[in-house]
């Protein structure tokens, strides 16, 4: 297989990763205004992510300087074409990523609403943000003879691409319902529950029209077959299918898996679609950018491949580590903490 | 790099003093030393941003030197206009985070500080 096709395939490996989960994360952040009633409540689905999030955005990072390293046409095109696009997905990382560490800081409930809100504005907005950007790469945007992005960001907006990302904002949300159904105990639970169950058809609904209209917009605007297209539709379709009916008879394990791989599938359809291309362009078709073109040559290729043969274990190992330490379900019960890290409870020094 | 230089000399200097007064066991009470120190915590930052802003200036016009010059690697699509919407957000945002940074550790640094939720025993997260 050439060196620029598996690093194609790498790339999907790792947006699909980002999505699923960091997915469960916005799902967690967008449910934080509406699910839990207590002050205990809300700490306990901050810490439902809380040592989790930063490593799932690892894989964002990844995604990212994958395409810079591998492709940096596409990079360029994309980055400086999505820019103002990009510059707002910055301003809710950023914000949300504040929102973790300072909610914990001030005691007033006003405090704490600031950044609960701050959290599931961001979360929605970065959902929001990437469906629409990634739509556009098979919707198709303007660009020139020379790879040059030739509108602005109007252009990034079509019935597909807003679409796109409701449907990501939905699915996440559903996605981080069944999640939370894993983490939380209590009357927590039975709340999160009763979201699951209220978001399972919306979810299931908005992810089969973005699956179909994509092998759609595959079809029409890429020069697609239906065929490779269709096959990881149909299991995103699926998936979210029983994700819904697993939600409804309580099987909530079963229905997270069910949409992590409709999240998976989700990517996956949006990549099928897209190969050969990496960015479509319209209304000029002839000057999309493909594999081919935009690929680093074949040493610095090679080179990545070793990199990332050697780095993507290590990656797996210690995210799935962090993953089994907080396995425990959250209570919202106080932890007495080891005598080590105890703060000390008496005396002048305190603070 | 004469303002990188001459940082780092003090912060070595600052370390040195503090190890001695350390080790003659006055390192509580020396209160000139302490508020040295304090002052001392802006000296790294001073120094990392005086190197970058010789780096940068100092390789110009390349952006790689010898390679690509910086007139030609900017992205055309992206207008000045738009670099400046930017910079302002960027300017903006981490001003008013620094600023609620700094109220909080003003806030945290302070003795007869009450204790918070967080210092009782709740369950410890650190992320």
């Amino acid at each position: 297989m050439d060196l620029e096709i598996f690093w194609f395939c790498l790339i999907v490996v790792f947006w699909s990763g980002y999505f699923l989960l960091e997915g469960f994360d916005f799902g967690v952040g967008m449910l934080l205004p509406f699910v839990p009633r207590t002050e205990r409540e809300r700490g306990a689905m901050f810490q439902s992510i809380g040592p989790v999030w930063d490593g799932n955005e690892v894989w964002l990072v990844v995604a990212g300087a994958a395409i810079f390293a591998a492709f940096p046409a596409w990079y360029a095109t994309m980055f400086s074409g999505f820019y103002l696009a990009l510059l707002l997905l910055l301003f809710f990382l950023i914000v949300r990523v504040v929102s973790f560490e300072w909610r914990e800081k001030g005691d007033s409930p006003r405090w704490r609403a600031l950044w609960l809100w701050v959290n599931a504005i961001g979360s929605t907005g970065i959902a929001l943000v990437w469906g629409i950007g990634l739509a556009n790469l098979i919707h198709g945007v303007p660009l020139d003879s020379n790879g040059d992005y030739g509108g602005n960001l109007v252009d990034l907006f079509h019935p597909y691409t807003v679409f796109a990302g409701l449907a990501f904002v939905l699915l996440f949300a559903f996605h981080g319902a069944n999640y939370l159904a894993l983490r939380t105990s209590g009357e927590l639970l039975d709340r999160v529950l009763v979201a699951a169950r209220w978001l399972a058809i919306p979810a299931m609904l908005a992810g089969t029209a973005f699956l179909v209209w994509t092998v759609v917009v595959a079809v029409d605007r890429n020069d697609k077959d239906v065929f490779p297209v269709v096959l990881p539709a149909a299991l995103g379709i699926a998936a979210l299918a029983l994700a819904a009916l697993l939600a409804f008879t309580g099987r909530y394990a079963l229905a997270f898996t069910m949409t992590a791989v409709g999240t998976v599938a989700a990517v996956a359809t949006l990549f099928t679609g897209l190969y050969p291309r990496v960015m479509v362009s319209s209304p000029d078709f002839g000057n999309s950018l493909d594999v081919a073109g935009a690929a680093s040559a074949h040493y610095t290729l090679a080179v990545m491949t070793v990199v990332a043969l050697i780095a993507m274990p290590v990656i797996l190992l210690y995210q799935a580590w962090t993953y089994y330490v907080f396995r425990a379900r959250i209570t919202g019960e106080e932890v007495e903490p080891p005598d080590a890290l105890a703060p000390p409870t008496s005396g002048p020094a305190a603070g | 790099m004469r303002v990188m230089a001459f940082t780092g000399v003090l912060m070595f200097l600052i370390a040195a003093v503090g190890a001695f007064l350390l080790w003659k066991q006055r390192l509580e009470k020396a209160r000139w030393f302490l508020w040295a120190a304090i002052v001392g915590i802006a000296f790294p930052y001073i120094a990392a941003t005086a190197g970058w802003i010789l780096t940068e200036m100092g390789r110009q016009p390349w952006i790689v030197q010898g390679l690509l010059k910086t007139e030609d690697a900017h992205s055309p699509s992206v207008g000045t206009a738009w670099i400046a919407v930017s910079l302002g957000m960027f300017v903006g945002l981490y001003l008013v985070l620094g600023i609620l940074d700094f109220v909080l550790m003003r806030r945290y640094a302070r003795p007869d500080r009450p204790p918070t939720a967080e210092q009782l025993p709740t369950p410890a997260v650190t992320y």
